[in-house]
């Protein structure tokens, strides 16, 4: 058999359905074999896009995307995608073609060392040199990225490699060696006890969700605790996949731009508890500010993200379900009562007067961003996925628009890769194609991976996308306006790529449109006929992203729109109170 | 700042080695000593960090938790 052939069936037996990527002359012997496969390849324009959508399926699915490419700039091409899933911990496997084994090392046609290249961002990356080992290193890679805290991994494979001769292979018979497979470890019997007792002390508890909780299936768990202790559930960006946005007790987003209940919360509270999160200064600032006048409780199914960013009073190394579930269970063995049962809707009160302050403020001059995503929520089925290009779109969608369910929120949160949202829509699509998928995007992020509308409709995956066009590079055009005394550089885009004519290039429908209602009427057309399409929404360069606190300061240096600020304080004060 | 000396198996690939390393620049770990040696079927080695403890501590749960590293033995 073909080594090849034999890691195709290997991939279908692992319930491989769809992979992504372009082929070349060190792949060709893959290609070959997926030729008589079951599994489906999806050809994308540019390896990227192959690595977006991988993670999009993955984070959809809650299993490894593959993501395929040929040596050389193929694969360095997918490194963006694979820093990115590595950063917001997507289970991720990137298989390479690389150059015969006799040409490696003589800088050949095509030849990287894609391993060199990855290995400071992957769990696991090697180059296979024996072809009979090329199954098992498959395996071992598909599993290592699926097992513990997810993330990528990359098995290289040079041409020869591939196509050699392996002999009759068992192939059901070959599993991951131990090493590869991590079973979180049991959360500690004492660290629960410890936690359960700073729970029963404190007055004011706030959960801060990271997108961990969602790998873990634990967003029942996390609200079910919530309620228990009525705490303020907050997340941050990549967690806001975990928690539906209109419980109760749910916030929002918490951060550098998070929502001014959330940030309040975590001021406010007493007690914090982060699940499955690695705690990053995007989301709680200053690490020192974060740890003062509050306790801590950190639960993580990675031990060495327990203690990296902030030393917790209690750190629980486990899986995030089991470790809440045998936090619940110990908690409803003692007497616990929230003593301050009005702080979480004080704060709802505050988040609605925010709401309504900004919704205020619009004059019907022109489109507003909030407005606009509050239209999309308003339209969209709750079970829809939406994914996000970076920017200030990016900010806006996770400050007004809420997630009904978990999973149906994908964004680039730690690496802010630009680009992101569009091909990372095509693998939502491709892995719950009876689902819609809307993707926002920012006319700088599109652009950056707009060749993906291409792909979208060779291959039927009908996404809809939603430009905030504002002629500008948004969030650093904010950044230079706020701290660089609007000496604005390089961030205005005065070019004329008429986004419309693009799209229909492309063979989408491109729809301009002016007024609330022509783009809600666009979007009832999209979402009933399922169709790919692409609204080009023109918004003012001059709106910022407001709450936003200046990168370094604490939580409470929040910058609040203008004229908010007096009303905002009050509340603060209220609720401090 | 915490001296740990520590006594690790690797799988034997050169990316065992320096994925190690690379955990090591990322925790800005300094490393005051290290010995490497390559035996049948593994690579030891030997290694005298230095960091602050929760560095110390958070160096060696990635490394165990890294697939390339089959030991680690903390030796004081």
């Amino acid at each position: 058999m073909k080594a090849s052939d034999a890691l195709v069936r290997k991939m279908e037996e692992l319930g491989v359905e769809v992979v992504f990527g372009i082929p070349g002359g060190a792949n060709l012997p893959l290609y070959d074999s997926l030729y008589d496969s079951s599994i489906r390849s999806i050809l994308v324009k540019h390896e990227q896009h192959a690595a977006h959508a991988a993670e999009g399926y993955a984070r959809v699915k809650r299993r490894p995307g593959i993501a395929l490419a040929t040596s050389g700039p193929g694969a360095t091409n997918l490194i963006t995608g694979i820093v990115n899933a590595a950063m917001d911990s997507a289970p991720l496997v990137a298989i390479t073609g690389q150059v015969v084994r006799s040409f490696m090392g003589t800088d050949a046609f095509q030849e990287a060392d894609i391993v060199g290249m990855v290995l400071p961002h992957v769990k696991y990356a090697t180059v296979v040199l024996d072809s009979s080992r090329i199954v098992k290193e498959f395996v071992n890679a598909y599993m290592c990225a699926a097992t513990g805290r997810p993330g990528p991994t990359l098995i290289d494979l040079p041409r020869d490699v591939q196509q050699e001769d392996i002999g009759e292979v068992p192939i059901d018979e070959v599993a991951a060696d131990p090493e590869f497979v991590r079973s979180p470890q049991d959360a500690d019997e004492g660290s629960i006890a410890l936690a359960a007792d700073l729970i029963a002390r404190a007055n004011r508890i706030c959960i801060l969700a990271g997108g961990g909780v969602y790998f873990s299936d634990a967003s029942d768990e996390l609200l079910k605790l919530a309620e228990m202790v009525n705490a303020a559930v907050v997340c941050t960006t990549p967690g806001k996949i975990s928690v539906c946005e209109n419980h109760p007790n749910v916030l929002g987003v918490v951060g550098m731009h998070g929502r001014i209940e959330s940030n309040t919360a975590i001021i406010d509270a007493d007690l914090v508890i982060c699940v499955g999160t690695r705690l990053s200064d995007r989301a709680i600032g200053p690490a020192a500010e974060f740890k003062k006048n509050r306790k801590i409780i950190h639960i993580d199914i990675d031990p060495s993200e327990v203690g990296k960013n902030v030393i917790p009073d209690v750190g629980i190394v486990g899986d995030a379900k089991k470790a809440l579930n045998a936090l619940i269970s110990r908690l409803s063995t003692m007497s616990v009562r929230p003593k301050y049962p009005g702080w979480v809707e004080g704060l709802k009160e505050l988040g609605r007067s925010f709401d309504d302050y900004m919704f205020s403020q619009i004059d019907g001059s022109r489109l507003s961003s909030y407005k606009v995503i509050k239209i999309i929520r308003d339209e969209l089925p709750k079970s829809a996925i939406v994914t996000t290009g970076v920017g200030q779109h990016q900010m806006w969608a996770q400050l007004f628009f809420k997630v009904l369910e978990p999973g149906t929120f994908l964004t680039s949160a730690g690496l802010g890769t630009m680009g992101f949202g569009l091909p990372a829509a095509m693998g939502a699509k491709a892995a719950a194609p009876d689902r819609i998928v809307l993707n926002m995007d920012g006319d700088g992020s599109f652009l950056m991976t707009c060749q993906c509308l291409g792909t979208i409709v060779e291959y039927d995956f009908p996404v809809i996308t939603v430009v905030f066009d504002n002629r500008a590079l948004g969030m650093v055009r904010q950044w230079q306006d706020l701290f660089y005394k609007k000496r604005f550089k390089d961030v205005d885009i005065e070019d004329r790529t008429n986004l419309i004519k693009l799209a229909e290039s492309f063979g989408v429908e491109g729809v301009f449109v002016e007024s609330y209602e022509e783009l809600r009427s666009v979007l009832r057309r999209a979402i009933r006929n399922d169709e790919a399409i692409l609204i080009d929404v023109p918004i003012d360069k001059d709106e910022k992203v407001f709450p936003m606190v200046p990168p370094g300061r604490w939580l409470s240096d929040i910058i609040l729109p203008p004229g908010f600020s007096a009303h905002a304080d009050e509340k603060i004060a209220s609720q401090a109170k | 700042m915490q001296m740990k000396r520590l006594r690790l198996k690797l799988s034997r690939q050169y990316e065992a080695i320096i994925k190690l390393l690379l955990m090591a620049k990322q925790g800005k770990i300094a490393l005051r000593e290290a010995h490497i040696s390559a035996a049948d079927s593994l690579i030891e080695a030997t290694l005298l960090v230095e960091a602050p403890p929760a560095k110390i501590y958070w160096f060696i749960e990635k490394a165990r938790s890294s697939p390339y590293i089959r030991s680690l033995e903390e030796l004081g």
